[in-house]
C-alpha cells in the first residue's frame, strides 16, 4: 500500500510540475523573450500586426489548454485513489500507462512550439540583410559550459549501464530485452553528444542572438544532454533493480519521479534566471 | 574580440580574416598563447566555407602569427606581434627587385629575364 500511496504523491508532483510549474516558467520565458525581439524588424516582417496582442493571445490559449490539462490529471488522480485501493492494482500495467499518456499529452503543445519557432527562425533569418557577418574570436569548447565531473559521470554511467545489462542477461527476468534496451540507451547517448556539437559547433539559428545570448542557450542545451543521459541510465537500472528485487509495484512511483526529473532538467532552459538585457547586451 | 566579415567587400573573405587577426594581435586584444576558435566553429559562426577560414589559418601559421597543436587546437604564436609586422608579399618584391636589378646590370634584357623567370619557377618542385 505504501508504494500505492508514493505514486500517489509522485503523480501529484507529475502534475504540479508538468502542468503548473513549467508552464509558468514557459510563459515568463516567451514573455523575456519577446521583449528582446527587433521591433523595427518585426513591423517590417509583419505589417499591420499588433504582435504584443498576438503573444497575448497564444499565451492565453496555451494557458488555457493547459489548465485543461491540469484538471484532467487531477481527475485521473481521484480516480487514481480509488484504483491502488484494490488488492490487484500493481497486476496490471494501467498506473504506468496513465502516467505516460499524461505526460504524453503535455508534450504535443511543446512539439508543436519547436515547430513554431524552427519556422520563426528560418523566415527571421532570410530577412536578415546579407552583408556584414560577426563572430567573437573565443574558442568553445565542452567544458566551457559542463564540469568535467557531469561528462565523466555520463560515461561512467554508460559503461556502468552496459555492465548491468550483460549481468541481467545472465538471470533474466520475464519481459528483460537487453539488446533492446542497450540500442535505445546508445541511440540516447549518441543523439545527445550529437546535439552537443551541434549547440557548440554548428550554425546559429536565432539570427538576432547576440553572443552572450547564444553562450546562455548553448549552456543550458549542454547541461541538458549531459545531465538527461544521466538520469535515464540511473532510472533504467533503478527500474530494472526494482525487477530483480521483485519491487514491481514501485515501478509507477519510479517512472512518475523520473518524468519529474526529466521534465525539470528538459526546462532548464526556461527555468534559469535570463541575463538582463543591460548586463550583457541582448537588448535590442 | 569581435571580428566582422563584409561579403560585399572586394577583399577576399580570407585576407579579410587574416587582417582582423592581425590587427587583434598587433592591439594586444590577442596575446601569445591566446586559444583561437577551431575553423568549423569560426566558418559557422561567420557562416562562411570552412575551406576559407582553413586557408586563412593556414597562411597565418606559415607567417608563424598562430600555431596549431594537433588536436588541442589552434593558439597565438609566442612570436606573434612581431611576426604580424613582417610583410611576406613586401620581402618578395625586395628580393625579386634586387635580383632584377643585378641582372639588368650583367645587360640582360626585361624579356630574358621574364624568359628565365618563367623558366626557374617551372624548374621548382611543385610549392606544398
Amino acid at each position: 500500500m505504501i508504494a500505492g500511496y508514493a505514486f500517489l504523491a509522485a503523480f501529484t508532483l507529475q502534475i504540479l510540475v508538468v502542468s503548473v510549474l513549467l508552464p509558468a516558467w514557459f510563459i515568463k520565458y516567451v514573455r523575456v523573450q519577446a521583449t528582446r525581439l527587433p521591433a523595427e524588424r518585426l513591423a517590417q516582417l509583419y505589417p499591420g500586426v499588433d504582435l504584443r496582442s498576438f503573444q497575448e493571445r497564444f499565451l492565453t490559449q496555451y494557458r488555457t489548454l493547459i489548465a485543461g490539462l491540469a484538471v484532467f490529471g487531477l481527475l485521473l488522480l481521484g480516480w487514481l485513489f480509488s484504483y491502488v485501493r484494490r488488492p490487484d492494482w500493481d497486476d496490471g500495467q494501467a498506473a504506468v500507462v496513465v502516467t505516460v499518456h499524461f505526460l504524453a499529452a503535455h508534450m504535443l503543445p511543446f512539439a508543436f512550439l519547436a515547430w513554431t519557432g524552427v519556422r520563426f527562425n528560418k523566415k527571421h533569418k532570410r530577412s536578415v540583410p546579407e552583408g556584414k557577418r560577426t563572430a567573437v574570436l573565443q574558442r568553445r569548447g565542452l567544458f566551457d559550459f559542463v564540469s568535467p565531473l557531469a561528462v565523466f559521470l555520463a560515461v561512467l554511467s554508460y559503461f556502468l549501464f552496459v555492465a548491468l545489462l550483460v549481468y541481467i542477461q545472465q538471470y533474466p527476468f520475464p519481459g528483460f530485452a537487453g539488446l533492446i534496451t542497450f540500442g535505445g540507451v546508445t541511440l540516447v547517448y549518441a543523439v545527445n553528444a550529437a546535439t552537443v556539437y551541434w549547440m557548440l559547433y554548428g550554425r546559429k539559428n536565432n539570427p538576432f542572438e547576440t553572443h552572450a545570448g547564444r553562450l546562455h542557450t548553448i549552456g543550458l542545451a549542454v547541461k541538458s544532454s549531459v545531465y538527461s543521459c544521466i538520469v535515464i541510465v540511473v532510472y533504467l537500472s533503478l527500474n530494472f533493480s526494482l525487477r530483480l528485487l521483485d519491487l514491481q509495484r514501485w515501478e509507477p512511483f519510479s517512472l512518475s519521479m523520473f518524468f519529474v526529473i526529466c521534465a525539470l532538467v528538459a526546462s532548464m532552459g526556461y527555468a534559469a534566471p535570463l541575463r538582463k538585457p543591460e548586463v550583457d547586451g541582448l537588448a535590442t | 574580440m569581435e571580428i566582422t566579415i563584409d561579403i560585399d567587400d572586394p577583399v577576399p573573405q580570407f585576407e579579410q580574416l587574416i587582417e582582423q587577426i592581425k590587427a587583434a594581435i598587433t592591439a594586444g586584444v590577442l596575446k601569445p598563447g591566446d586559444a583561437l576558435p577551431s575553423i568549423r566553429q569560426l566558418a559557422n559562426d561567420l557562416e562562411l566555407n570552412s575551406k576559407t577560414v582553413a586557408k586563412a589559418y593556414k597562411l597565418l601559421e606559415r607567417d608563424s602569427v598562430i600555431e596549431a597543436k594537433g588536436y588541442r587546437g589552434t593558439y597565438v604564436h609566442r612570436k606573434a606581434k612581431a611576426n604580424c609586422k613582417f610583410n611576406l608579399q613586401e620581402w618578395t618584391l625586395r628580393k625579386l627587385s634586387e635580383a632584377i636589378a643585378e641582372l639588368r646590370e650583367a645587360g640582360v634584357t626585361d624579356s630574358e629575364i621574364r624568359n628565365a623567370f618563367a623558366g626557374a619557377i617551372s624548374r621548382q618542385p611543385p610549392a606544398k
